[in-house]
């Protein structure tokens, strides 16, 4: 019998090709199972020591209901569907594919921003309407090497997006408070301390945080009441850090000059949202981590986090530092050729 | 905010530096000027943090420090405190990382240059009434060079950056960095510290010393290192086994070598190294600044304050203790809270 039992949770049909290669290493059994209940959730993890995880089981019960598991690994970015605390309380690790997609998120706030500098939208419906360079599209247009663009939230994709605009010479100011000062000044960005004074100071916002109890509606009214009016807001991470219905009134008010947005506070949008009839707004369908590459990414970097954690090691991507104290010493998280 | 009270240990000043970042949140300061072990012992009863810009904290202080969340040290390296106690004993420790990332990196990058240009052979040269081209060749184009680092924190990052506006290409060797982490930086990774050693011009250290990194540069690494290259070392003298690099030296098994530090510290005067035209020296002091240093000691105030509120430090070095105590709240930046 294999030392350990990984379930991959909320799959049937998986090739686990990415999984087993990660896990080659260690002794284990690779399950895949997809409940249909909590209940039928509950009873397939009561024996694993690892839990890869698709889709929303991720409840109290279920965690609870664990009996031997390390570590929780999420094929995404986000793991505001897990509850972190009861892994916490479990002694569980919570692990998520941080980097799976940092240039694809960042490439997608780049390109919000360009997007909206340019009025490529608006323009675009102009010309196929048969209004060639229509004043109200073009102007005012103000460049960027002489804007503002203000980036809440300085984790890898943060200062992906700090780097790649870099190169069209703007004023970056960064909001981050969990992020040490020689980090802003490696970058060469300044350190905002003050959220509002990123919203009154700003071009261009950007939103890249992770959804969790301290961010949730964290922005609006307040925030959008100090924008330039010439300003754009560009939220590439979670809807529900933003308060939507105060999105839309200020967006009403002319608080702001338009939004570019990936992510709504439900998803699929409801097509009702009156966000999706404003010509200022530019909107996708929470595709900013997608790419032919991250989608390969995400089952090798959720299960080489689970290995780590079989070999006894912190994984690089722990999401839930405070279990420390709730578990045995571990070894430092090492990279393992390149992972 | 709760009443917090701190001890700062000091044989070299700061008080109005570390009282500023104390005073600015309410809380209380004790002041001990080059005090002796006992006195130490007797004043962490009764803080909730001790902040030291001088003596290193010894396994009985640790043993002593019930209400004494934790000890903030000055400067980068921590060689020399015993970690374990501080683990078995609950006690956070924190460095001043990051005061002198400016200065040291400029430290580096300003020798691989002096290296690079042979100044250290052409400064003596002119200086005695020797003018002459006939020492230039082989003189790298950096360019076409590259630069190995080992120890990719803030120091390792710097030097890099630094090195690409100079058109180096940069290969990095880091254990402990994520591969996303390295990607986002721009170095090309490297696998083994071997790897970096065979492709390096320029080989640069930038780790702490600790047992891992212990003469970690030894032998084996200079006989595959090419024979043009150059070892440049700011770290930490212990990194590299100094008999190896000067034999190494003396074979040409590489071309010559800047150093801020030494195993034995000062070094003695009639270390072979002082005497060769291809080695630039400097007497450990890379992370100098008036400004960096009056960075050090704020820091070390306000990182005190931060592990007397219940948040962790910004710079924790002892990890393992995370799991000796309960949890905290993170880190917050200075200004923040």
């Amino acid at each position: 019998m294999a030392q350990f039992k990984v379930l991959v949770l909320g799959s049937e049909d998986d090739p686990l090709e990415a999984e087993r290669a990660e896990l080659a290493d260690i002794d284990c059994e690779i399950v895949q199972a997809k409940p249909t209940s909590e209940g039928e959730a509950m009873e397939l993890v009561r024996d694993a020591d690892a839990i890869l995880m698709r889709g929303p089981w991720g409840t109290e019960q279920v965690i609870n209901a664990t009996q031997n598991c390390q570590v929780l690994s999420v094929y995404s970015h986000g793991f505001n569907h897990i509850d972190s605390e009861a892994c916490t309380e479990k002694g569980i690790i919570v692990t998520n594919g941080a980097g799976m997609c940092f240039e694809e998120v960042s490439d997608q706030a780049c390109a919000y921003i360009m997007s909206l500098y340019r009025h490529i939208v608006p323009a675009n419906i102009s010309v196929k309407a048969g209004d060639w360079r229509g004043e109200n599209v073009i102007l005012p247009m103000k460049p960027l090497d002489e804007s503002t663009i203000g980036i809440i939230g300085f984790g890898n994709i943060g200062k992906a997006i700090a780097r790649k605009m870099s190169s069209w010479r703007p004023e970056t100011l960064v909001y981050d408070p969990y992020v040490g000062p020689w980090v802003f000044k490696e970058y060469g960005v300044e350190q905002v301390f003050d959220l509002k004074d990123i919203f009154s100071r700003s071009d261009y916002v950007v939103t890249i945080l992770p959804l969790n109890n301290e961010t949730y509606h964290m922005i609006g009214k307040e925030h959008f009441d100090v924008m330039k009016s010439t300003a754009y807001f560009i939220n590439v991470c979670r809807g529900a850090i933003v308060r939507e219905t105060e999105l839309i009134d200020a967006l009403n008010a002319g608080k702001m000059r338009g939004a570019g947005l990936d992510v709504f506070e439900q998803e699929p949008v409801d097509p009702n949202n009156p966000l999706l009839k404003m010509d200022n707004v530019v909107v996708s369908p929470h595709l900013a981590g997608g790419s032919t590459r991250s989608g390969a990414l995400a089952p090798h970097r959720a299960a080489a986090q689970v290995a780590a954690v079989l070999r006894g090691q912190w994984p690089m991507a722990g999401q839930n530092p405070e279990v420390r104290a709730n578990i045995d010493l571990r070894k430092n998280a090492t990279a393992v050729a390149p992972n | 905010m709760a009443q917090i009270k701190g001890l700062f240990i000091t044989a070299s000043g700061g008080i109005s530096e570390v009282k500023e970042a104390w005073h600015s949140l309410g809380g209380e300061l004790i002041v001990l000027e080059e005090p002796d072990e006992g006195q130490i012992i007797e004043a962490v009863k009764d803080v909730d943090v001790a902040m030291s810009l001088g003596a290193a904290p010894s396994r009985a202080i640790f043993e002593a420090m019930d209400r004494c969340q934790g000890w903030v040290g000055f400067g980068h390296g921590y060689d020399g405190v015993d970690l374990d106690a501080a683990v078995e004993n609950g006690i956070i420790l924190t460095n001043t990382a990051s005061f002198g990332t400016d200065e040291v990196s400029n430290q580096a990058m300003m020798h691989l240059l002096v290296c690079a240009r042979k100044f250290v052979l052409h400064d003596k040269l002119v200086k005695s009434g020797v003018w002459t081209r006939e020492h230039l060749a082989p003189m790298g184009h950096l360019p076409h060079q590259t630069i190995g680092i080992i120890g990719t924190g803030n120091i390792g990052r710097a030097v890099g950056r630094k090195a690409k506006a100079f058109g180096l290409r940069v290969v990095a060797y880091d254990p402990y960095i994520s591969s996303w982490d390295t990607k986002e930086i721009g170095f090309e990774p490297a696998t083994s510290i071997n790897e970096v050693c065979e492709q390096a011009d320029y080989l640069t250290l930038h780790t702490m010393l600790t047992e891992e990194t212990f003469h970690m540069i030894g032998d084996q690494q200079f006989k595959i290192m090419k024979p043009t290259a150059y070892l440049i070392n700011v770290s930490r003298g212990k990194c590299v086994d100094e008999a190896a690099l000067i034999r190494a030296l003396n074979d040409g098994e590489i071309a010559g070598a800047g150093l801020d530090t030494f195993e034995q510290e000062p070094t003695p005067a009639d270390n072979p190294l002082l005497k060769m035209d291809n080695v630039s020296v400097t007497s450990h002091y890379a992370s100098y600044s008036e400004v960096a240093f009056t960075r050090r000691i704020t820091q070390l105030g306000e990182e005190g304050v931060r592990i007397a509120l219940g948040q962790w430090p910004m710079s924790l070095i002892n990890p393992a203790v995370q799991a000796t105590i309960p949890a905290r709240d993170p880190a917050r930046a200075w200004g923040t809270f």
